[in-house]
């Protein structure tokens, strides 16, 4: 196997942006019944990181590109500490953390997406509760430790599924976004609330929507209640959604393979949730298919096959894609809801486990994010955020508890109210 | 669990307050606080506390050295506050290079050598210019630099790759007292000219033993 990666096309963004503010660290975590044995789950991580080589890396710069060299290194499974989705100061792109139950991974998204990361769990875990001594079996559901890594799941999927086109320009007015009192001291403050994911799913079915769809609806009408229902603001408010396209290409990956597509809505006082959750599904349909992401893909792709591109030295390149984040990418969305959707586990597994968590980095211009996850019809909706106004997400799950009827149970690591 | 009337939702973890409306919570007393998240201690803000402190006592000291000057003025009419400030600014560079961050340790070399050669350059300059710093000092300076960068490469086989890159810059390092011996700035020759060797040496002897890693990381660092 190789011992060193070119960064895929998503990746390329990554090391250019991240800094303090915006550190590009995203969390998958498990909560178990049982409290976690650090010993055993050291050895979990040992024999785990052998099958996912792309994961074991570190990043270096070149003259014309940023690399991923691969590290023999083990990964140091370590008692969680700070608060989620913290920069690492020592350079770790892949962190595993553990805190009574939780078994936690953190992992530079240059690495992989979400369902790259939530693979990484599903075997980690596994592992974690064959050393234990329980008879789990995989069903064919889990990436076992002791198989090879095939050249399928470390390839660049938006090199093999791109298709040369014509340059489109893509239009997006500016969006409204979220201001607010940054959070003292520095630090992500996570609000987790948890539903049944089969009655949020009825309740969604009945309004002939996804999960996604009347989550995204419900974020748009709580942005417009608390932020724009004084009249200040006229901009729309745009849900960032990144989609992974391993569903629509028969992509293996374990690398980056998503898309985002944003999804937006004029609200004013006359709009109905009805009516937004109409506009967001119509929005969601046009947007999440073959043809349309492959467009979005293949636009990134040439780019970055450009041989004048190509020649251009890293520290432009990078002070270039800086400009190009801060003045489109981050400022045409008001937030990003990733929904990972629902995890299955093999049946003997899953009876340990409790539920999941995904936990979205906050960026500057986006200070509230939020990620959903789901497993044992325990679905959890996790808001991380850097202000102290929490009138959003109150509203989000006000909502849900009171007007859907569902029961939402909400824990917080209460960042700037503890510390 | 607890309930917040307010929020119509049940609260996990016994909050203090509640996560959505900020409302103030009270427990009965003697039940055990089930963590979901740890108690943040906050290291964080110690880490910056230190290099603060020594930002700030760097600026103090430049302030001080600079009114003395001013005061003086007149008796030396030099503005010899400049070449503090330079020194200092030499020494805080490096420092914080190396301190802070887990940088590989052959750019560590680098980024000391050069912070070291300066600052002794520029008080060599200072105080007469009797040209020291040129003829041994900055040789001396890179000598003990390769010598330890081939000790370290020695010591620590499976990190021969990442020296790998260093060695090459350490050539260009090398020869840079016979650069200054040329342009007349250095007056004195053997010190640059064993430097200048002994880098050279250092290059042919990495490269006898690992001139695959030397291709390898040719490709790595200029991939287009
Ligand atoms: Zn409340």
């Amino acid at each position: 196997m190789n011992n060193w990666y070119r960064l895929d096309n998503a990746a390329k963004l990554f090391p250019a942006v991240k800094n303090k503010s915006n550190t590009a660290i995203f969390r998958v975590a498990m909560i178990l019944k049982e409290v976690v044995q650090s010993d055993i789950l050291q050895k979990a991580a040992d024999l785990t990181i052998k099958r996912y080589p792309m994961l074991s890396v570190e990043i270096k710069k070149g003259s014309f590109w940023n690399y991923l060299n691969v590290q023999e290194g083990r990964v140091i499974v370590e008692e969680e500490e700070n608060y989620p989705c913290y920069p690492a100061s020592d350079g770790r792109l892949l962190r595993i953390l553990y805190y009574n139950k939780r078994i936690s991974v953190e992992i530079f998204h240059s690495l992989t997406d979400g369902s790259g990361a939530v693979e990484f769990l599903k075997t980690l875990v596994y592992q974690y509760l064959l050393l234990l001594g329980y008879s789990v079996k995989s069903e064919g559901l889990i990436l076992l430790p002791e198989e090879m890594t095939t050249k399928c799941e470390v390839e660049d999927s938006y090199l093999k599924y791109y298709q040369p086109s014509k340059w489109q320009r893509l239009k997006e007015e500016k969006a409204f976004q979220i201001n607010g009192t940054p959070i003292e001291p520095y630090g992500n403050n996570v609000i987790n609330g948890v539903v049944s994911a089969s009655q949020l799913n009825a309740i969604a079915k009945q309004e002939g929507a996804t999960v996604t769809a009347y989550l995204t609806a419900l974020l748009i009408n709580s942005i417009y209640f608390e932020k724009m229902k004084y009249g200040l603001e006229d901009k729309k408010i745009i849900i960032a959604v990144p989609v992974s396209l391993r569903k629509l290409f028969p992509s293996k990956t374990l690398r980056n393979f998503f898309s985002v597509v944003n999804i937006g809505a004029t609200v004013t006082e006359k709009t109905t949730f009805s009516m937004i959750l109409t506009e967001v599904i119509k929005q969601l349909n046009q947007k999440v298919q073959k043809e349309s992401l492959q467009k979005n893909i293949s636009n990134y792709v040439q780019i970055e096959k450009n041989i004048w591109v190509r020649l251009i030295p890293l520290f432009i390149k990078n002070a270039f894609l800086k400009y190009t984040f801060d003045s489109l990418g981050d400022s045409k969305k008001t937030i990003t809801l990733s929904n990972l959707g629902m995890i299955t586990l093999p049946d003997e597994m899953s009876q340990y486990v409790k539920r999941m968590e995904a936990v979205v980095y906050p960026t500057p211009k986006s200070p509230i994010n939020c990620g959903v996850c789901s497993v044992n019809d325990q679905l959890t909706i996790t808001f991380t955020s850097r202000i102290v106004e929490t009138e959003i997400i109150q509203y989000f799950f006000r909502y849900l508890a009171d007007v859907t009827k569902l029961n939402v149970t909400i824990y917080s690591n209460e960042w700037g109210i503890r510390t | 669990m607890n309930k917040c009337e307010k929020c119509k939702v049940t609260l996990d973890g016994q909050p203090l307050r509640c996560p959505l409306c900020l409302k103030v919570l009270s427990y009965e007393l003697n039940i055990p606080r089930q963590s979901l998240y740890p108690i943040y201690n906050n290291e964080v803000a110690k880490k910056s506390f230190i290099s603060k402190l020594i930002l700030c006592l760097s600026i103090i000291s430049c302030s001080i050295c600079m009114l003395i000057n001013i005061l003086i003025f007149k008796k030396d009419s030099t503005l010899s506050f400049i070449y503090v400030l330079v020194v200092i600014f030499c020494l805080l560079i490096p420092i914080s290079h190396t301190i802070k961050s887990k940088r590989n340790i052959g750019s560590k070399i680098v980024s000391q050598t050069f912070g070291a050669s300066l600052a002794f350059f520029v008080i060599d300059f200072n105080f007469g210019y009797e040209r020291w710093s040129v003829n041994v000092f900055i040789p001396f300076i890179i000598i003990i630099s390769i010598l330890f960068s081939i000790l370290k490469m020695l010591l620590e086989k499976k990190m021969m790759n990442e020296y790998f890159w260093y060695s090459l810059v350490m050539v260009f390092i090398g020869f840079i007292p016979m650069l200054l011996f040329a342009l007349n700035v250095s007056n004195l020759i053997w010190p640059s000219a064993v430097a200048a060797l002994l880098s050279t040496l250092a290059f042919v002897g990495n490269f006898i033993f690992a001139g695959k890693h030397f291709k390898d990381e040719l490709i790595r660092r200029f991939h287009i």
